[in-house]
């Protein structure tokens, strides 16, 4: 049944959401038209290429990318995609290279995306100005304390803007005590269930102790604190954090915090493992997430094999949690396609406003209000 | 040695299959260690891995209640090779397929470490190296 979008977003109360937004590839769609190339997106983080001509390709809202240091130095974003007849140019996942040379004819450019050579050049006429030709940058990119960000929308707001109360969250997020965190390692991992089950199940206290029994106990939540805590808006994302509020720069908390659409930003209170996940999704029923391991600069090999192991224990698809979400969600998906009219809750601490209890689902409701301003904007 | 590492491989695959999954620990040795790493991420280095399992954790992930129980399981194992590491341990490879409910699921390799200990061949290190780019989300249940 297609969804009547209109229907979605106007007649449920919040907390209330249809299921179908879950299951209607014509949703998908809208999403990725409306939110996905409007907001803005995270495209890698500056010490996965920390030297000139490291790149790695990305797919960012479904768009072929390249996340490249050129040999100036710089960072860019730029679409992989050949001025000539479209082909990607560079096909492999990450790597090292002075040029990018397109398979297909061999139109070659540099690591800035200039176009530096052309096979057979006379073939074109005066018109041809290799400089009209290089790579296409990404419409709009900023960085925020090593993340890179893009937005394929050049009117958006600025990322501070657009990241709003969030910002002071995200960047004690992401820093040490020696400074921005650094990237350790990363992987990929696809589960079948929508893409935006992962970000509230990232912002979902409540399923703490019973979808994750088995690694911390039958009844671990209140004996492990969780409850002191708290699930909050900040504005379109969301936060949830345990124990309770501390002052922001005190290290020994858990935070998890949504940006909205698609980045979740995990840290955990013995400050040795910070993970980044970002979502993409695939298809109505599919998601791909790629994982971020960081770690201070200062961290040695040592360390981070420790950080690395712990980290695949417990947030990694095959970890103790991650697993246990991921087949969660996919369970989720299978029960969301009952066409039954009745909607889904995330109506927990309804009455508390922005903020409730750890097991509270505010976090979840900040990110529904996001999905309802963007895909309200062309409805 | 090929026949020893294949009766192992054979003891610790059947016993996945047939999820007699306490079989499968009591073939690891006390200090043995059960990794999962994508083949793309080993070979450059990486150090995340997907599962880093001491024996301890190997269990738990064993006897833990999953949301979901896990499917009919049948893993192809082909291409053994073993070289002796001394008199009473051994270093092997094996290529394998691995289904889950009639869907394959899995492909990679094997790279194992085998200690003799009063006569019994255990496994010291299990090293699963997955082909692909992109990770299943089902590797909770041992590969």
């Amino acid at each position: 049944m297609a969804t009547q979008l209109k229907e979605v977003m106007t007649e449920r109360p919040e907390g209330f959401t249809e299921r179908s937004i879950y299951t209607d590839p014509g949703v998908l769609e809208r999403e990725i038209q409306d939110i996905f190339r409007h907001t803005w997106l995270l495209a890698g983080h500056e010490t996965e290429i920390p030297n000139p001509g490291d790149f790695v390709r990305v797919s960012i809202a479904r768009q072929p990318m390249l996340f490249v240091r050129g040999a100036d130095g710089e960072v860019r974003v730029l679409f992989n995609s050949c001025r000539h007849r479209a082909s990607i140019v560079e096909p492999l996942d990450c790597g090292n290279s002075s040029q990018f040379k397109c398979p297909y004819h061999g139109f070659t450019y540099d690591t800035t995306g200039a176009l530096i050579e052309v096979p057979e050049r006379h073939g074109y006429g005066d018109w041809f100005r290799e400089a009209d030709f290089g790579l296409v940058p990404a419409p709009r990119q900023e960085s925020f304390n090593g993340l890179v960000f893009v937005n394929f929308d050049k009117d958006a707001p600025p990322l501070m803007e657009f990241l709003g109360e969030a910002a002071e969250q995200l960047q004690y997020g992401t820093t040490a005590d020696d400074g921005p965190l650094t990237v350790v390692d990363t992987y990929q991992y696809d589960i079948n269930a929508n893409w935006k089950l992962m970000v509230d199940n990232t912002m979902d206290g409540y399923h703490v102790p019973y979808v994750h029994a088995g690694p911390i106990g039958a009844s671990p939540s209140r004996e492990a604190g969780i409850h002191n805590g708290f699930s909050q808006t900040l504005g379109f994302h969301g936060l949830i954090q345990w124990p309770e509020p501390t002052p922001l720069n005190t290290r020994n908390i858990n935070r998890y915090m949504a940006l909205f659409p698609n980045l979740c930003i995990n840290y955990n209170a013995g400050g040795d493992m910070h993970g980044v996940r970002q979502i993409e999704p695939i298809s109505v029923d599919r998601m791909r997430v790629k994982m971020y391991l960081l770690a201070p600069a200062s961290s040695d090999m040592e360390m981070n094999k420790k950080r690395a192991a712990k980290f695949s224990v417990t947030w990694g698809p095959g970890g103790l949690f991650g697993a246990d979400d991921a087949v969660q969600l996919e369970l989720v998906q299978q029960g969301m396609q009952a066409d039954c009219g009745a909607p889904v809750l995330a109506a927990r601490s309804l009455e508390s406003g922005e903020k409730g209890d750890y097991d509270g689902e505010q976090s979840m409701r900040g990110f529904r209000r996001g999905w309802l301003h963007y895909m309200s904007a062309n409805a | 040695m090929e026949e020893t590492a294949a009766a192992v491989i054979n003891r610790f695959t059947t016993a996945l299959d047939s999820l007699a999954f306490e079989d499968a620990v009591g073939l690891l040795t006390d200090d043995a260690s059960y990794r999962v790493v994508l083949r793309k991420n080993y070979e450059r280095g990486g150090i995340l891995g997907l599962i880093n399992d001491t024996k301890g954790s190997f269990k738990l992930r064993c006897t833990m209640q999953h949301p979901a129980p896990p499917k009919e399981t049948v893993h192809l194992v082909s291409n053994i090779q073993a070289k002796p590491e001394g008199n009473d341990a051994l270093k092997a490879s094996a290529n394998f397929s691995v289904s889950r409910g009639g869907v394959p699921t899995f492909d990679g390799e094997y790279r194992l470490e085998m200690r003799n200990e009063n006569g019994d061949w255990r496994l010291t290190d299990v090293l699963v190296l997955l082909d692909g780019d992109i990770v299943p989300a089902h590797i909770m249940t041992p590969i």
